[in-house]
């Protein structure tokens, strides 16, 4: 067997605690909680795999630990929902293109996981990770903050309102950077 | 900022200057532009197309109040037909053009924001669901100011249509059924409740298969922003669960689909609504939903009765956690139901509800306690009535039979039920049984679960009012107890007899530190010394008022006593000589004697805390004043005295030259109702009137939350030696703490706790209603460390002692003799371990780690390109695997030099195992297959298929004899070993779901899956046992036969073959069976306790 695999949930009073010190300005307590909720985002993900359902809803698997989280005994405060989700995005981002980019190197073929980004596509359009993670990356050298308001969008699912909420901007100004990056996502995986 | 950036903020800027324009100002911009600077004109340009383009746009059903009334068009389908309409829209019946299908277009016309919000969220709600059982969402939009969902034409009818057209038989009924529960269970897991189901909503397919529609007033579980207003009605009134109908948007989840669920279900069954709210006003309806019981299935039709009347039952329960856990649980037990398999809610499941009920409302609990007791009763009788009735008759053998195997599935029921509430009733319970019928995995399964949740060792019951006082003598042998009936009992085993009677009340009784005598106080100046040898009973003349407290000496030579108008005397000779003591003007509730037998002491309601000489002429030889509040509790010395008032404040004084001078205050801000000081005075326990029990330390004056009862508390206590502390509370909670304040709750009082006491035999508590309890502290397991707070992810058996890693990847090792020592700190989650000969290996992320672990030396790091996913030591302890999600497996000696270099799996290595010779090497991933390496030359020897899932643990038996390897398509499989040749495969075991957690012995593998259940096998497969445990296994090992696991819920569990399950209750994180065959096991609250064989 291998040793010591990592197989539980997340103890929600370990998360609460780092999201307070994040609350209180300590940068070190993203560093520390990214590698936490990825592995419990990888958990997650590994059971709708195994579901047999072999579609990967970032939505989905972010709500769900989210859930998980606000349900437990320590539930996650209002005030550190932000935070969560924050970090919650770009661990998701990086087992998206973990998993893509493993995928990548087999076959191409029915056994691939699906994604779908129903902000970007039609819902049901079969994206290219490893694409958009390139694109997202060259965004991000370009606006750091439109590539925030995509991971937010699309990879957690949350609205308008709550993205201004969590990157702490109107939503005036998150939703025309949206549609900015949204517009400038499209295009550039059309090419 | 760079060029690029910037100019992509002016892009920015542009590209949101020209959604606002119309297409002739656009066309405007874009020729400004142009004329500055072309490239970024026609980038512009293909933003703006690119964003039409864009599909499901937020906003962008957004409606335009200004668009005209007109014919509606969609572009891309043509519009053939209208299947229905209503207030808010139209659906029709359509083509799209590419692909070509039949569709069904559901297109909004109401223009009231509510609507609008709505139909938006079902647009982004449907996209959201892909499930056979679910009618797909293919497009989204605005046609012309009017917003359209484009979904997939269900041809079939409704399901109401379906039951009264086809009339189908009850089994199809329950077929489709099931699968409307499969379809709702999907949408649950993506987070969506459906909340407006009804059999109009779901559609049975031509081809027998159903679709659900209209997620209209879906919501995603906590999305704030979808959130109905309180009091905002949504759903069909008469398919509305309680919560939905006492308008409480919070409390609505994916509980309130099953109870939605149960209503579709009734009607399925009985062909009506399980409530009669024909023509009924709305109101009425709520009241209907929130306070009837439905009328049984089986009292409409015979033939519903049993399992199908239960699962209704169950589904229809009015709190959410008394229905199923979920729609795939219901579907299950329907289709356990069809398959004549027994469910999981029988009808004694009611018992366990009715139970449930009592306990959350307390005020009604009388009639429901009369209800359920009955039903108790009424199953010993009928068990008894059948034994008798064995003897006598021997006819009618089959309704003898059936009654006997009623009355054993109830008791079985409630012994079940009263798991929760007292384990120790459950026991009782459980002796009523007769073994037909019963299924003894059952009965010891709820035996070691009423074991393992600390039950109380012993209950006494035969005081007739409240137990003010419960002492152990020194012995352990006896138990004194002083009740509000007037009785003073002693206890020996559960026998008791009355050793004084007072008129009125009994205040306290104690037994003196020899337990030769017994001291006792009642109302009205009562109180007397028993002498238990020479039965006799000498009567203490001199108090006017209740004596309500009393205390010896250690030495047992004074006896004093005092009452609550401020009444205190001293007593030596056995009684036979007696003084009064000065001072105390109010009652007396704090009393104590000094530890030296020099003194003691009493604090009084008015603040005054007296100290006297013991002597035959007692004086005061200390006197100080608390404040204004009660004292509660005090301890004092000849110089130093401490004490705890009501108002939360624990004073010291310490004797300087002749006089006592405060020496510390700590007050804890909130107003106390009981306070006990350890002994020395070192620290001092307080209970809240809040539930709150505080700790504070007279050293520091550090006061420390230990935690929290839901109801004010009425009394606490410390053990002599520290290692406990209780408190009782008035809704009868019972809880001690350790040193290391690790949390116990003592279940089975019902009434308010009246009095705890701790002693090295354990732990006494009794309560309002005349019940006093026995705990075995003792048999909690003692904790080897606590730490921080993090839980323990790890814990490895190191030869003499225990490596444990918490969550925040700090190292620790715990020596035999009780020693920690911090190996290090990962600062990262630690991931995998390997243990080597004189080292630990860690991996968290992409950084491997290498610890000496004596705590010597210097730690060695590497950070590798891609993130390591498992390790395995070689079994000479020299060399490690490490494995990444990359697929290439290498192997690394101690020196950390690369010895060989394995290709691993292509779609990335989750698992590998050396083979006991070091020779072979196993390894799996996600790609279904488990591959073995040469590992001298690095070259793979085989690739066995077989999994269908990914495969996270791999590993060989001791002899080397068989590979085996745990997927996630719950199948646990082995391959015999040869040389380098890999046999057939065997199934050890099939779990539904994946496997968790995988151990590998000589003899024996076992596995615990997702679906609660531990398999064992020998390694050939030919023999197979298995447990259910209930819950979601948490970690296994084994030691040598015997199998240990951790399970969700709070247990672990011992499970020798051929024996019962044996069970602890500890929340185990991680465990590891030492040496010396203790389990160490690693707890969520950040301990590792030792847990004996």
């Amino acid at each position: 067997m291998s040793p010591g695999r990592d197989s539980r949930s997340v103890h929600p009073g370990e998360i609460s605690a780092l999201l307070a010190q994040m609350r209180d300005g300590d940068p070190s307590a993203r560093e520390a909680m990214l590698p936490i909720v990825y592995g419990d985002l990888e958990a997650i993900a590994r059971g709708y795999v195994r579901g047999g359902d072999p579609s990967l809803e970032p939505q989905g698997l972010v709500h769900e630990l989210y859930l998980r989280l606000a349900q437990a005994p320590a539930p996650i405060e209002a005030r550190d929902r932000k935070h969560f989700f924050a970090v919650a995005a770009l661990a998701m981002r990086q087992i998206l293109t973990d998993r893509a980019r493993k995928r990548g190197s087999q076959k191409r073929g029915g056994d691939a996981v699906r994604v779908t980004l129903s902000e970007l596509g039609d819902g049901r359009q079969l994206v290219d990770l490893i694409a958009i993670e390139d694109a997202l990356r060259r965004l991000e050298e370009l606006s750091p903050r439109q590539a925030r308001i995509v991971e937010l969008r699309c990879l957690v699912g949350l609205t308008v309102e709550e993205t201004a909420e969590v990157l702490g901007l109107s939503e005036r100004t998150v939703h025309a950077e949206w549609r900015m990056a949204r517009a400038w996502l499209s295009r550039a995986l059309a090419e | 900022m760079s060029d690029a950036s910037e100019r992509h903020e002016r892009m920015t800027e542009l590209f949101g200057r020209a959604l606002a324009l119309d297409a002739p100002a656009r066309a405007a911009l874009l020729d400004e532009v142009r004329a500055g600077d072309r490239a970024l004109a026609d980038e512009l340009a293909s933003l703006l197309a690119a964003d039409e383009g864009a599909f499901l746009r937020t906003g962008a059903l957004a409606p335009d109040p200004a668009a005209p009334a007109r014919a509606i068009e969609v572009p891309g389908f043509r519009i053939e037909r209208v299947l229905g309409e209503g207030g808010m829209g139209i659906v029709f019946a359509g083509q799209q053009l590419a692909p070509r299908r039949e569709v069904a277009i559901k297109v909004l016309r109401a223009r009231h924001p509510v609507v609008m919000a709505r139909f938006t969220a079902e647009a982004e709600i449907m996209a959201r669901l892909d499930h056979p059982g679910i009618a797909r969402v293919y497009a989204a939009g605005d046609a012309g100011g009017a917003p359209y969902l484009v979904m997939e034409l269900v041809a079939g009818v409704t399901l109401d249509e379906h039951v009264r057209g086809e009339r189908p038989p009850l089994r199809e009924k329950l077929r489709v059924f099931a699968l409307v529960c499969d379809a709702i269970h999907h949408a649950h897991v993506k987070g969506v409740v459906h909340r407006d189901l009804k059999p109009s909503n779901v559609m049975v397919r031509d081809d027998g298969r159903v679709a659900v529609l209209d997620f209209g007033i879906a919501r995603l579980l906590g999305d704030d922003s979808q959130r109905t207003a309180a009091g905002d009605l949504i759903g069909t009134p008469v398919y509305m669960s309680p919560e939905q109908a006492r308008l409480r948007p919070d409390e609505v989840d994916t509980r309130s689909d099953v109870y939605t669920l149960g209503v579709i279900l009734y009607e399925l069954c009985a062909g009506r609504l399980p409530y009669d709210v024909r023509d009924k006003p709305l109101p009425a309806i709520a009241r209907a939903i929130c306070d009837d019981e439905p009328a049984p299935l089986g009292a409409i039709d015979r033939a519903l009765r049993g399992d199908l009347d239960a699962i209704a039952r169950r589904a229809l329960a009015k709190a959410p956690a008394d229905r199923y856990p979920s729609a795939a649980a219901l579907a299950d037990d329907v289709r356990r139901f069809l398959d004549g398999r027994s469910v999981s809610a029988r009808s004694p499941t009611w018992i366990e509800q009715v139970a449930r009920s009592a306990r959350r409302h307390p005020g009604a609990a009388a009639a429901i306690a009369a209800a359920v007791l009955g039903v108790a009763a009424a199953a010993i009788t009928i068990t008894s009535l059948w034994l008798d009735a064995r003897a006598a008759r021997e006819s009618a053998v089959a309704s003898r039979d059936a009654l006997e195997l009623r009355a054993n599935e109830l008791t079985l029921a409630r012994a079940q039920a009263l798991l929760a509430r007292d384990p120790a009733m459950a026991l009782d319970a459980l002796a009523t049984l007769t073994p037909r019928g019963v299924d003894p995995w059952q009965v010891a399964l709820i035996a070691a679960h009423a074991h393992g949740l600390g039950g109380a060792t012993r209950v006494l019951r035969a005081h007739r009012a409240e137990v003010r006082w419960a002492e152990r003598a020194r012995d352990g042998a006896m138990i004194v107890t002083a009740s509000y009936d007037g009785d003073v009992r002693a206890w020996t085993g559960d026998e008791s007899h009355v050793g004084w009677h007072a008129d009125g009340r009994a205040h306290v009784a104690r037994p003196s530190p020899d337990g030769a005598l017994i001291a006792i106080g009642g109302d009205h100046g009562q109180a007397a010394i028993v002498d238990l040898a020479r039965g006799e009973t000498r009567a203490l003349a001199g108090h006017a008022h209740d004596v309500e407290r009393l205390v010896w000496s250690p030495d047992g030579r004074w006896l004093v006593t005092a009452d609550d108008h401020g009444g205190a005397r001293l007593w030596w000779e056995r009684g036979a000589r007696g003084a009064a003591l000065e001072g105390p003007t109010a009652s007396v509730q704090a009393l104590g004697a000094c530890e030296d037998d020099r003194c003691a002491y009493g604090g009084d309601d008015h603040g005054d805390i007296y100290v006297w000489s013991l002597a035959e002429a007692p004086a005061v030889i200390a006197h100080v004043h608390a404040g204004d509040s009660a004292v509660l509790g005090a301890w004092a010395s000849e110089d130093a005295i401490a004490a705890a008032t009501e108002d939360g404040t624990v004073t010291t004084w310490k004797k300087i030259g002749g006089t006592f001078a405060i020496d510390r205050v700590v007050t804890i801000g909130a107003p106390i109702h009981d306070a006990a000081f350890a002994r020395g005075g070192a620290s001092a326990l307080l209970g809240r009137v809040d539930g709150g029990v505080v700790r504070v330390r007279m050293d520091d004056g550090h006061a420390l939350e230990l935690g929290r009862l839901a109801n004010l508390v009425r009394t606490v206590a410390i053990a002599p030696d520290g290692a406990w502390m209780a408190a009782g509370s008035d809704g009868g909670e019972v809880v001690a703490w350790n040193r290391n304040g690790r949390r116990v709750d003592l279940r089975g009082h019902t009434a308010r706790v009246r009095h705890v006491v701790i002693d090295r035999d354990g732990l006494l508590s009794s309560d309002g209603d005349g019940v006093v309890r026995a705990w075995d502290l003792a048999a909690i397991p003692p904790s080897v460390w606590t730490g921080r707070d993090a839980p323990i992810d790890h814990v490895i058996a190191a030869g003499d002692r225990e490596l444990a890693i918490d969550t925040g990847g700090e190292i620790r090792a715990l020596a035999a003799d009780g020693g920690v020592r911090l190996i290090g700190a990962a600062g990262h989650r630690v991931h995998a371990t390997a243990l080597l000969a004189h080292r630990l290996c860690t991996a968290s992320g992409a950084t491997l780690a290498e610890w000496p672990i004596d705590g010597s030396g210097e730690r060695h790091a590497i950070t590798l390109a891609t993130a390591i996913t498992a390790l395995a030591a070689s079994p000479d302890g020299a060399r490690v695997a490490v494995a990444t999600g990359g697929g290439p497996i290498t192997i690394v000696d101690e020196g950390g030099a690369i010895v060989a270099e394995l290709a691993g799996d292509d779609g990335g290595t989750d698992a590998v195992a050396f083979a006991p010779g070091g020779a072979l090497l196993a390894s799996a991933g996600e790609d279904r297959v488990v591959r073995v390496w040469r590992v001298a030359d690095g070259r793979e020897l085989a690739q066995l298929p077989g999994p269908k899932g990914d495969t996270h643990d791999v590993g060989f038996t001791p002899d080397g004899a068989w590979l085996i390897a745990a997927s996630d398509d719950g199948v646990v499989r082995a391959w015999p070993v040869r040389g380098e040749a890999i046999g057939a495969p065997r199934t050890l075991a099939e779990h539904r779901g994946a496997v968790i957690a995988l151990a590998i012995g000589a003899g024996a593998i076992v596995s615990a899956g997702r679906d609660g259940r531990i398999v064992r096998a020998s390694p050939d497969g030919a023999s197979r046992d298995e447990r259910a445990i209930g819950t979601t296994p948490v970690a296994v090992a084994l030691d040598g036969d015997v199998a240990i696991v951790a399970d969700g819920g709070g247990a672990l569990w011992r499970w020798a073959p051929g024996a019962a399950f044996h069970a602890v209750p500890i929340d185990a994180t991680a465990l590891a069976v030492t040496r010396d065959h203790h389990v160490a096991v690693g707890l969520r609250d950040g301990e590792v306790v030792r847990v004996a064989p």
